[in-house]
């Protein structure tokens, strides 16, 4: 009789330890940690995000939150206001963006990053791209993105319609009076939130001998209203009485927009950016031209030595997370990941991001991107008005004014006051 | 007819298990009852409950969308512009229609259910929560048209791509559902304008993929204008082509009188939860019977092995082997029965040899008895003296017969069990017959006819001369002059027939056939006790030789009569050394 009890309880036994160990694994699953990570990189990056939380599910948990654009900015400026920031999270680079929240310290200097990282190091990244994250000498973001603007024409329209390439403002104006009747624009532009009016604008400023060094000293002398302002100003409004831009830059105010017209043969000429190569159609990117862009009467830089750019996005940390000692691990390990050369590539691919990591870049398809990586390595990088604020306030009443200026809502003088006022700290 | 052989143990092992099963199989049964009563009412119930908050689900959704689609009309209203591709707008315009856009982008980003808010003017001109649209793709799409159609009435899309989003990356348009309508806003001289929300499909994840759907129910969304599926759950696009009439279905309203959520319960989904009921008891039953076999056999074994080894001891008992080995028990019962048995093998024990004994006593006398009755020994010494005188006075013939009688009185004084060879009793047979000569003188003759290698084999002693002298005494003795007496041998089929034939008057018919009858039966202690003469033969050989062998008779009435003698063949030393000689 007791043979038979042995097996018996050696079954209970069994499941009493079955039953404990699914008890076990749900209480570990219960104490991982949880980051959240909020970015703007687009639709694309989403399933490489899902990629990673998939492979480091056994770690900890992620949760994302992703925006398109300026939406991000919004969402990370009302968690600002809420008195709460995500706790790795991209954000607009330079101490116009970012000092008020590190004056609000939610942003951990980047240094203590770097001192426990094993994988990345200060010195991986460009130092000018780290300078855009310097604020009173402490850095608050790791940059992410180098971009810059570059001015390109279809020459397969310009051809098409015997148009020379233009060189100056008035070449625009004249390649205008041929192509508007034929429903095509001259220059893809428009302006809402600002984009992508305030970073041409910035480009046509620094076509003035003094434009770029009186924008630097912005911050210091509160002054918006200098001579290559003032002929940049004059300059659009000159585009939009010729009809050289889109009759409706609200309407056409976006990244997106502006290259989809031009891909549509709907443009023939565009200022865009190194974020939107990936956008430009195959076909379109071989006919397309870098040139320099067209010279404003009474300028006399030469637009071929130099554009607008500088470092977009940075990984900012929450420094309330890294204080938790159970969620540094799991941030250290999100950041390393970002902050990979596998990121920068798909970055690159996606979107057309160069990496302020020292690295090889990718080898893509596109022919935009080549030409683009050529037009960089000849050319200065100028920092656009946005860097040299004095606050976040006035260079978003700088963005609301390039939207008017651009809709032809209002004029020259009207502008410049405008943006005038708010760095006096007026209406 | 199969037999069963029915033992205490497999009766106790039956008994065992029935008392376990019955009432434990009767309690399933109640149980498994229950539980049907339960799946076919609580369940359905359940399901219903999954089908309404499946419906409230879609509801809300869709009554979010509307929330966010009058706020959008509201704004539309309020910061009104008659606006156009080709409009001059004014800064006042500009603001407005800058408020308006960015109203639309914080609304869509408010909702995680919106992939998109768009407000297209009576011009045209379009406005979306979207970073840029691709306006000609959407204005010319077939529900826009429809919705200027029906007269302020809401249009429900089926899921299609938002080509017209430019923000979305080529390629990877976003699948969505739109919900547009047109509006007439009369206090702007009855101006038109359209508002379509696009809902994204992974807003209906949890619907389509039955996250929240627990019993897998299959559903679908139907727009109950154009009678087509908006949506559909996974399971139910595995299930649309098995559908029957069986199925029971149930009609929740989502939005009213336009979108219906049709759920089916299938009912072998309710049978299929009852089969695994039914095979979860059919397994604890097999399992409590399994257990149940296994303590009634080792209990029954317990229980019954006494008793079992007690029978083993029985039969061992029966089979003759009165010395088993007893068994030990530990109850009293048992106990009592082993100690009765024992003591009744012994006493049967007892009786047997006892009764073993007085036979074996019984055979010895009764052999004694028959020695005795054909041994006069005590005539033996005195036919010497006889014979003595005779020779003393020169009667040579009376000295002859003297010395033939004591020689056959010699003879007579041996074992009957010994054998001797037919030589030997030949002899013995001639003394005989010398003596009959002088009683007889030449009325009779005496004829031998036996094969000389006889005279060697062994034949047991008084077997030849109770039959010669049965021949004078029945035959040649009741006749004249001229009997014949022939005594014959030979080997016939590997046996000795020896035959002793007279001519006397033979024997009468029945008589023979008594006689036959007589020596033909088989021998018992009952014969061995009452038989004389022939019999007494013929017995002693039976005895001694096997069935086969004895006396066989044969008479012609008046003419002769013949004594067959049939014996095995027996080469031997087992002579009797007092032998005639």
């Amino acid at each position: 009789m007791k043979k038979i009890y042995f097996p018996l309880l050696f079954f209970l036994l069994l499941l009493l330890v079955s039953c404990e160990r699914k008890q076990e694994n749900s209480l570990i699953q219960q104490k991982k940690t949880t980051i959240s990570l909020a970015y703007s990189w687009g639709y694309g990056f989403k399933n490489v995000i899902e990629d990673f939380k998939n492979r480091v599910s056994n770690d900890f948990i992620l949760e994302t939150e992703e925006n398109i654009g300026l939406n991000h900015k919004q969402k990370i400026l009302i968690d600002v206001s809420s008195n709460i920031v995500p706790d790795v999270f991209c954000f607009w680079s330079y101490e116009t963006n970012l000092k008020y929240l590190a004056d609000k310290d939610f942003l951990l200097n980047i240094d203590e990053y770097f001192n426990t990282s094993t994988k990345i190091k200060r010195t991986d990244f460009y130092e000018e791209s780290l300078e855009a994250t310097l604020i009173d000498g402490v850095n608050y973001g790791i940059p992410h993105e180098r971009f810059f603007g570059f001015f390109a024409v279809n020459k397969s329209i310009l051809d098409e319609y015997n148009i020379a390439i233009p060189k100056t403002w008035d070449d625009l104006i004249d390649m205008g009076k041929i192509l508007n009747p034929k429903g095509i624009v001259p220059l893809s532009m428009g302006s809402f939130r600002g984009d992508p009016g305030h970073l041409f604008f910035s480009a046509l400023t620094y076509q003035n001998v003094n434009g770029f060094s009186d924008t630097e000293k912005m911050k210091n002398t509160n002054n918006f209203i200098y001579p290559g302002t003032i002929n940049a100003a004059e300059a659009v409004v000159t585009l939009i009485n010729n009809n050289v831009v889109p009759n409706n830059t609200i309407y056409e105010g976006s990244y997106d927009r502006q290259v989809d017209i031009y891909n549509k043969r709907e443009a023939a000429a565009i200022f865009a950016f190194s974020w939107s190569l990936a956008l430009f159609d195959y076909d379109i990117a071989q006919n397309t031209l870098f040139i320099p862009v067209p010279l404003i009467s009474n300028e006399s830089v030469n637009t071929n030595e130099f554009t607008i750019g500088g470092t977009a996005q940075s990984i900012c940390i929450s420094k309330k997370a890294w204080s938790d000692p159970e969620k540094r691990e799991a941030i250290i390990t999100l950041v390393d990941w970002l902050l990979s050369d596998e990121v920068f590539n798909i970055r690159m691919e996606q979107s057309g991001c160069y990496p302020t990591k020292i690295m090889e870049l990718p080898q893509m398809v596109n022919p935009i991107f080549e030409k683009a990586t050529n037009y960089l390595n000849r050319t200065k990088l100028l920092g656009i008005h946005e860097f040299y604020f004095n606050s976040l306030n006035s260079f978003n009443q700088y963005k609301e004014a390039n939207d008017l200026l651009w809709s032809g809502a209002i004029g020259r003088d009207d502008f410049l006051q405008m943006v005038q006022n708010s760095m006096e700290g007026g209406d | 007819m199969f037999k069963i052989n029915r033992t205490i143990r497999k009766d106790l092992v039956i008994t065992i298990l029935l008392a376990i099963t019955i009432p434990f199989l009767t309690i399933s049964f109640i149980y498994a009852n229950s539980i049907k009563n339960i799946i076919n009412q609580d369940v359905k119930i359940y399901q219903e409950a999954i089908i309404k908050q499946s419906s409230s689900s879609l509801s809300n959704i869709f009554s979010s969308v509307k929330m966010i689609q009058r706020s959008a009309l509201g704004k539309v209203i309020s910061d009104y512009i008659p606006i156009s591709y080709n409009s001059t707008l004014d800064k006042n315009d500009i603001l407005k229609l800058k408020d308006l856009i960015e109203f639309l982008y914080i609304t869509d980003n408010a909702s995680s259910y919106v992939n998109g808010i768009y407000v297209i003017f009576e011009s045209g001109y379009t406005v979306s929560s979207r970073n840029g649209i691709r306006e000609k793709l959407l204005i010319n799409r077939e529900w826009i048209a429809e919705a200027k159609a029906s007269r302020s009435s809401e249009i429900y899309t089926e899921f299609h791509l938002a080509e017209y989003n430019v923000a979305s990356p080529r390629g990877e348009y976003d699948s969505v559902i739109s919900v547009v309508q047109e509006f007439i806003l009369p206090e702007k001289n009855g101006a038109r304008v359209i508002v379509q929300i696009d809902i994204d499909r992974t807003v209906f994840n949890n619907f389509v993929g039955s996250i929240e759907n627990n019993e897998q129910i299959p559903m679908f969304l139907i727009n109950s204008k154009k009678g087509k599926i908006l949506l559909e759950n996974e399971i139910y696009s595995e299930y649309s082509q098995k559908i029957d009439r069986k199925e029971i279905i149930v009609k929740e309203e989502v939005i009213r009188d336009i979108l219906y959520l049709y759920a089916y319960i299938p009912t072998d989904r309710i049978i299929n939860r009852f089969k695994s009921v039914i095979v979860g008891i059919l397994l604890i039953i097999s399992f409590v019977v399994l257990i149940s076999v296994v303590t009634a056999i080792l209990l029954s074994r317990t229980i019954t092995a006494p008793l079992h080894e007690l029978f083993l001891c029985m039969k061992q008992v029966g089979q003759g082997d009165f010395s088993p080995v007893y068994p030990h028990t530990k109850y009293s019962e048992v106990d009592f029965l082993i100690e009765s048995f024992k003591t009744m093998v012994n006493e049967v024990n007892n009786l047997i040899a006892l009764v073993s004994r007085q036979q074996s006593e019984a055979s010895e006398a009764k052999f004694q008895a028959l020695q005795a009755k054909i041994n006069p020994h005590f005539l033996y010494n005195t036919l010497d003296v006889i014979r003595s005188i005779a020779l003393e006075n020169n009667n040579s013939d009376i000295s002859d017969m003297t010395l033939s009688l004591s020689r056959l009185f010699r003879y007579n004084v041996g074992d009957l069990k010994k054998t001797n060879s037919i030589g030997n009793e030949i002899l013995y047979i001639k003394d005989y017959l010398k003596i009959q000569n002088y009683r007889f003188g030449d009325r009779i003759t005496v004829n031998y006819d036996l094969e000389p290698e006889l005279n060697n084999m062994m034949i047991t002693r008084f077997i030849l001369q109770p039959i010669v002298e049965n021949a004078f005494k029945y035959g040649l003795e009741l006749r004249g002059r001229g009997g014949e007496l022939r005594i014959s041998g030979k080997i016939e089929d590997n046996d000795i027939v020896i035959s002793v034939y007279d001519n006397g008057p033979g024997i009468e018919p029945s008589k023979l056939e008594f006689l036959k009858s007589s020596l033909s039966a088989e021998p018992n202690i009952k014969s061995i006790t009452k038989a004389h003469g022939l019999d007494n033969v013929n017995l002693r050989m039976k005895l001694l030789y096997g069935e086969k062998y004895g006396l066989f008779i044969n008479s012609e009435y008046g003419k002769w009569t013949c004594m067959n003698i049939k014996i095995p063949i027996i080469y031997g030393e087992d002579c009797d050394k007092t032998s005639y000689n």
